[in-house]
């Protein structure tokens, strides 16, 4: 349904004013030749640390961002390709969550406003009563009921667990079929993040979705998603089936951030051992050559200072290292 | 800019090490000779000026410090007697009862005119005679007298009169010129005569702020004394020299104890209403000024002080009774605004405001009231009715604006003829001079520039250093380089506004430094570190130490001893300078500190 | 809180500062040194009885309690006593009438224009950040916005009232004419007005336009800008009804500060064209020392503060759904 190739988006660095005057130009490369795919109705959770580019990623996807170069094609259409109107029709099948509630819903619009404005735009039906049933049913199945009761409010007035399922609603008006989530219950409390996780579940097995949810929370992403893919430093490490990557972390970033799973039973936390990783993530503008894991690697060795490159080493399973053959 | 805030903060710090530094070159003892020479900031000329002594001064070791202050800040320093010296223009008039004021001990007090606080009884009797006597050629010689002695203690250096630059439009023509120039309060006669070759029959003035107060009785500034004295007529007038001329009063006579003065009035004369003028109106006049103490008009002061009683013996004659003769007595009455009577007796407070002067502003003079916009424009009409020569404009405007460039501008545009107050500033004169669009009248101003002392405090108390100073200032320079808008004079009574009045044979200073230098070493001063600022060490400035002057001519010291410095009410502890210096170091420390600590 | 309480609140605060400034407008004036009289009548020659009888008119010759009182007394029936340089003159006639019209006039036509022109051009200019007309705007802003107002009037009246004989060099009326018609006065009075406007509306066009480009750039930054560009919105939909409702907010404060220039007026640009208003009064009093006359514009500018203040919270509370009353 969805495939990426060799996304990159770069931004430029802030330079001083005696660099420009030489002509250096520096970039901050946020996302650096990322590829995957997504089947329909799969769930595909894009896992990293901040800062990794999973965020520019999801949004390079839906176009919110201009990529530097790539292509991604959605049902055929390369989508980076469209132009003003084909865009329109596309954002009708492709929607976002954002991470921060708190911010992603103008404030100065009421929730009948926010979440009947895709409507309008496309013009949906043809009557104010259709769209005020459509808008009513779209708050019913995030469970904001009655829905009477929320659309003359404004965000401000929700908290933020409604105001989540506002988004979600605004995403869902249009029917799509592709959604990305952005870290959608990061801004939550822990006790409510269950209920939109689940809440998404059900909507996606209702209208047949397919999801990219973006995270960095290994946790959730077991819980939510059919695969993953971690990402480090604007690169994919490894993809794979959720639970053999779990069970089974190939790539040594993988690993470490396995091993940083807090987990509930305190003696079996015990007997586990954490991986420590010296040093900071480098700055994306400073890039190592080679792995970029590798100034940091523990398993680190001379091969690494090349560039490896994503391989299939078992079937289904990809992973960028050269220490892992399949 | 953040970034740049520790450079500014180091930049501080190094205009403040030098106020660190240099309280510690002299010793208390041997005090330099320096003073601070107050100078005001918005006058162009008094700047100059002040920036020139301070060279000049420097020259024969005599440190000046100038400080530019606004008038709220100077003016008060100075009634207080709170100051070293200071140089601006002082203001006179016609008469020269300034001599009086500014010279006599009993006007040294807080804001008496004596801001020099010069005291000499011999002076203070020869003046208490002069303004006593209604003789005048016995005041004359009296102030003779008098002068010689001011000129010789030198309480303060008269520089220079300004001159009275002002700008005609083209076509205008017959102005007359008079000292304080063709359009003044005093000059009765520019707006009669003038007229202009195209036909144009209205005047414009240009006045910098509102004429405001237009009452007679509370004019108290040039504009408003100027639009009084278009629209109320005075008993006497002033011709080109200054001299009473017949205006109201046909003739007068003064008798000989100098107490009792007689005017005849005009006959047929009318008021702007076509009521008759009699002295039944200067009668009421007279005793309305005494009676509600006037502030405004030009010499009510005087008037207030030596008016007696005034009789009407008829229609045409006023006899008025002097407590005391005054040797200017005839210009005290006649040149008073005089009021109609059947309007000024329901008037009881004098100062009314402006939006009353369609109702209360009827005079006799040559042009009448016709309205007032607030803030924008004055427009005056020519009064047929009036006895004298018509005058040959049909309107008078006055038309306030702010700016002299502006001013400028709309004369050449020939919008307005010209303006109210002679240009200040060197620059515009100097464009104003060469511009062939305008005509150029130069005059003798009222405003006389001097070099003033603190004569109770150190070292001005020593009348060497007085007379020093006024021999190193070399006036011509000071006039050279105010492009020539000064006339320069040695005399404290001026000849071009009071003739033979002034002392034709008072002491003069030659510009003559080597002079200075000498007269400053008798009184004690030499320059004892080597820095060219001479100190007060009377020992080492005896003349058996090696002098540093060339000239021999200098006689072993006869002189009474000077006073020393001890007597002076500077604070002979650690310099003021210094402690404010630290202070304001330590707070700038701490700011940074605060400053640096907050990011 | 309710929203009236919130006002009452408001209100109440408003009047305790305006007490207390009027309070501290009589003493300020008191606490300065010397003798007033010498400040009305600057003639050192005045006999004591004439100061006694001066001091007596402009009622210094009482205890400064009684005068406190009267102050009071007075302020309240609207007398705020008689000028010092318009002897005689009531400060109420000096302030009220022509000259307040003067500045009202001209200060909120050129506020107005300067803020819509300047809105417009940020708008635009935030829109396209980083092109070249965006760069010029700003150039130009911050050019027109550092120029000293007093020269740029001064060139304008050389060019445009000497050599070109457009506009009027000084004054608000031609002098000497008498109108036949309303009309015919309001066309001169407009005529003399394009000076000083033009000087005020360039110099304060740049602060609008960068203070709007700024809140605007703040407001692309959100997160419901994202949202609105993922639902499909044209652009000018994203700018106009996102955007800027949101943007505008900041303005509302701006506006409000702006209304003491409605009173202070713009010294320099009244002075180079004699345009009688308050900021040459200002100028005038300080100069002359006029101490009634500063008072009074004194209480005026603070009642115009106040109000304004108090009719920005207000509406800012109306307007924007997020203020919480407290």
């Amino acid at each position: 349904m969805l495939e990426v190739k060799d996304l990159r988006v770069w931004f430029p660095a802030r330079t001083s004013f005696w660099q420009s005057l030489k002509g250096v130009s520096r970039y901050v490369k946020a996302v650096d030749g990322v590829s995957f795919t997504i089947k329909r109705g799969e769930v595909l959770a894009l896992v990293g640390e901040s800062g990794s580019g999973k965020t520019t990623t999801g949004k390079a996807i839906l176009r919110l961002i201009e990529p530097t170069s790539g292509e991604v094609w959605f049902e055929g259409v390369n989508v980076l390709s469209l132009n003003k109107k084909e865009l329109k029709e596309f954002r009708r099948k492709a929607q976002i969550i954002f991470q921060d509630p708190f911010e992603s819903l103008d404030p100065r619009m009421t929730i009948y406003d926010i979440v009947a404005e895709p409507l309008k735009v496309n013009k949906v039906y043809g009557s104010a009563d259709e769209e005020y049933d459509a808008v009513a049913k779209a708050l019913e199945d995030v469970r904001l009921v009655p829905p009477e009761d929320f659309m003359t409010r404004f965000p401000h007035e929700l908290s933020g667990g409604q105001r989540q399922r506002v988004a979600i609603a605004r995403a869902l008006i249009l029917r799509p079929k592709f959604i990305v989530a952005d870290e959608p219950v990061s801004m939550l409390d822990a006790s409510i993040r269950t209920q939109i996780l689940e809440l998404m579940e059900d909507l996606r097995k209702e209208y047949g979705l397919t999801y990219l949810f973006i995270t960095h929370d290994l946790a959730q992403a077991r819980y939510t998603s059919d695969r993953i893919a971690v990402m480090y430093l604007g690169r994919i490490m490894e993809i794979g089936p959720t639970e053999e990557v779990v069970s089974n972390p190939l790539h040594p970033y993988t690993k470490v951030l396995i091993s940083h799973v807090p987990i509930p039973d305190p003696k079996l936390a015990k007997s586990r051992k954490k991986i420590d990783v010296p040093g900071e993530t480098p700055s994306p503008i400073d890039l190592p050559p080679g792995c970029r894991f590798y100034p940091r690697c523990p398993f680190a060795r001379e091969v690494c200072k090349e560039e490896p490159q994503l391989i299939e080493v078992e079937p289904g399973r990809w992973v960028s290292c050269h220490l892992v053959r399949s | 800019m953040n970034k740049y805030k520790p450079l500014f903060i180091l930049l501080a710090l190094l205009l403040i090490i030098p106020y660190l530094a240099t309280p510690l070159k002299a010793s208390p003892e041997e005090k330099e000779l320096k003073f601070e020479l107050m100078v005001l900031s918005w006058d162009g000329l008094s700047v100059t000026a002040g920036e020139v002594i301070a060279e000049q001064l420097k020259k024969v070791g005599i440190k000046v410090e100038v400080s530019a202050l606004d008038d709220a800040v100077m003016y008060p320093r100075i009634d207080k007697r709170d100051y070293d010296a200071e140089e601006m223009a002082y203001g006179v008039d016609p008469i020269p009862t300034y001599f009086y004021d500014r010279f006599h001990s009993s006007q040294d007090f807080e804001g008496g005119n004596n801001a020099w606080s010069y005291h000499n009884p011999e002076v203070d009797k020869l003046l208490d005679q002069a303004f006593s006597t209604g003789d005048v050629n016995k005041a004359k010689e009296l102030f003779h007298r008098a002068e010689a002695l001011i000129a010789e203690d030198v309480p303060y250096i008269p520089l220079f009169l300004a001159k009275d630059v002002h700008a005609f439009a083209k076509g205008w023509k017959n102005w007359t010129v008079m000292p304080a120039g063709p359009i003044s309060p005093y000059n009765k006669l520019t707006p009669i005569y003038i007229y202009n070759e195209d036909g144009k029959d209205t005047m414009v003035i240009r006045y910098p702020s509102a004429p405001e107060p237009l009452s007679p009785m509370a004019a108290d500034n040039g504009r408003a004394l100027y639009y009084c004295s278009l629209v109320y007529d005075t008993l006497i007038a002033y011709d080109p020299h200054l001299k009473p001329i017949p205006w109201l009063a046909k003739s007068w006579e003064i008798s000989d104890d100098g107490k009792t003065i007689t005017f005849h009035l005009r006959e047929g004369v009318k008021w702007h209403d076509g009521k008759p003028l009699t002295s039944e109106d200067v009668a009421f006049t007279f005793n309305y000024i005494k009676e509600k103490k006037v502030t405004g008009g030009i010499y009510t002061v005087h008037l207030i002080r030596l008016l007696d009683s005034v009789e009407t013996p008829d229609e045409h004659t006023v006899v008025v009774h002097l407590k005391s003769p005054f040797p200017f007595a005839l210009h005290v009455f006649g040149y008073t605004f005089i009021v109609p009577k059947h309007i000024w007796e329901k008037i009881d407070e004098y100062d009314w405001p402006a939006s009353k002067a369609p109702e209360y502003a009827v005079g006799s003079g040559p042009f009448k009231f016709v309205k007032y916009v607030e803030g924008e424009y004055l427009e005056l009409a020519r009064f047929d009715d009036w006895w004298g020569k018509k005058p040959n404009i049909k309107r008078l405007i006055i038309k306030i604006i702010k700016e002299d460039e502006s001013t400028i501008l709309q004369i050449k545009k020939g919008e307005v003829t010209t303006f109210r107050y002679g240009l200040m500033s060197p620059g515009l004169i100097k464009a104003v001079r060469k511009d062939p669009d305008l005509q150029v009248v130069e005059a003798i101003d009222q405003w006389d520039y001097l070099l003033a002392f603190n004569n109770k405090r150190w070292p001005f108390t020593i009348k060497e250093v007085r007379q020093a100073i006024a021999y190193a200032i070399d006036k011509k320079e000071i006039v050279k380089k105010l492009l020539d808008v000064g006339i320069i004079t040695d005399n404290y009574v001026f000849e071009q506004w009071y003739g033979d009045w002034a002392n034709p044979n008072v002491p003069k200073y030659e510009y003559n430094p080597e002079k200075a230098k000498e007269l400053l070493r008798k009184a004690g001063f030499v320059d004892v570190d080597g820095d060219g600022i001479l100190e007060y060490a009377p020992e080492k400035a005896k003349p058996t130490t090696p002098s540093p002057t060339k000239t021999q001519t200098v006689q072993p010291t006869t002189q009474k001893p000077t006073p020393t410095p001890t007597t002076t009410e500077k604070p002979s502890g650690p310099d003021m300078t210094l402690v404010a210096g630290v202070i304001i170091l330590i707070i700038i420390v701490l700011a940074a500190l605060w400053y640096l600590k907050k990011r | 809180m309710g929203f009236k309480e919130y006002v009452a609140r408001r209100l109440l605060s408003s009047l305790v500062t305006f007490f207390l400034i009027i309070v501290l407008n009589f003493f300020i004036f008191r606490i300065m040194p010397g003798d007033p009289t010498r400040t009305i009548a600057r003639d050192a020659r005045l006999l004591p009885e004439q100061r006694e009888l001066l001091k007596k008119r402009f009622g210094l010759d009482r205890p400064l309690w009684d005068q406190f009182i009267l102050y009071l007394v007075n302020l309240f029936r609207g007398d705020l006593g008689l000028s010092f340089q318009y002897r005689g003159t009531p400060v109420v006639e000096v302030i009220l009438g022509r000259r307040m019209l003067n500045t009202f006039l001209l200060m909120g036509s050129s506020i107005a224009v300067a803020l819509v022109i300047g809105m417009t051009l940020g708008t635009i200019a935030a829109w396209k950040r980083g092109s070249k007309a965006d760069i010029a705007a700003i150039i130009f802003s911050l050019v027109t916005y550092s120029i000293p107002t007093f020269w740029m009037g001064m060139l304008l009246i050389l060019v445009f009232g000497y050599y070109l004989d457009w506009i009027p060099i000084s004054g608000t009326i031609t002098t000497g004419v008498e109108y036949q018609t309303f009309w015919e006065y309001a066309a001169d009075y407009l005529h003399h007005m394009v000076g000083p406007m033009v000087t005020l509306v360039i110099s304060f066009i740049g602060y609008h336009f960068l203070l709007m480009r700024n809140s605007l750039l703040d407001v692309f930054t959100e997160d419901y800008m994202l949202t609105a560009i993922a639902k499909g919105l044209s652009t000018r939909t994203i700018l106009f009804k996102h955007a800027m409702r949101n943007a505008l907010l900041p303005m509302i404060s701006v506006m409000a500060l702006e209304v003491v220039y409605l009173f202070s007026g713009a010294t320099a640009t009244e002075t180079v064209f004699t345009w009688q208003g308050l900021g040459l009064l200002i100028y005038e009093s300080v100069v002359k020392q006029d101490y009634p006359v500063l008072q009074g514009i004194f209480i005026f500018m603070a009642l115009a503060v106040l109000t304004a203040n108090f009719v920005a919270d207000v509406v800012y509370a109306l307007v924007d759904p997020r203020i919480r009353y407290g």
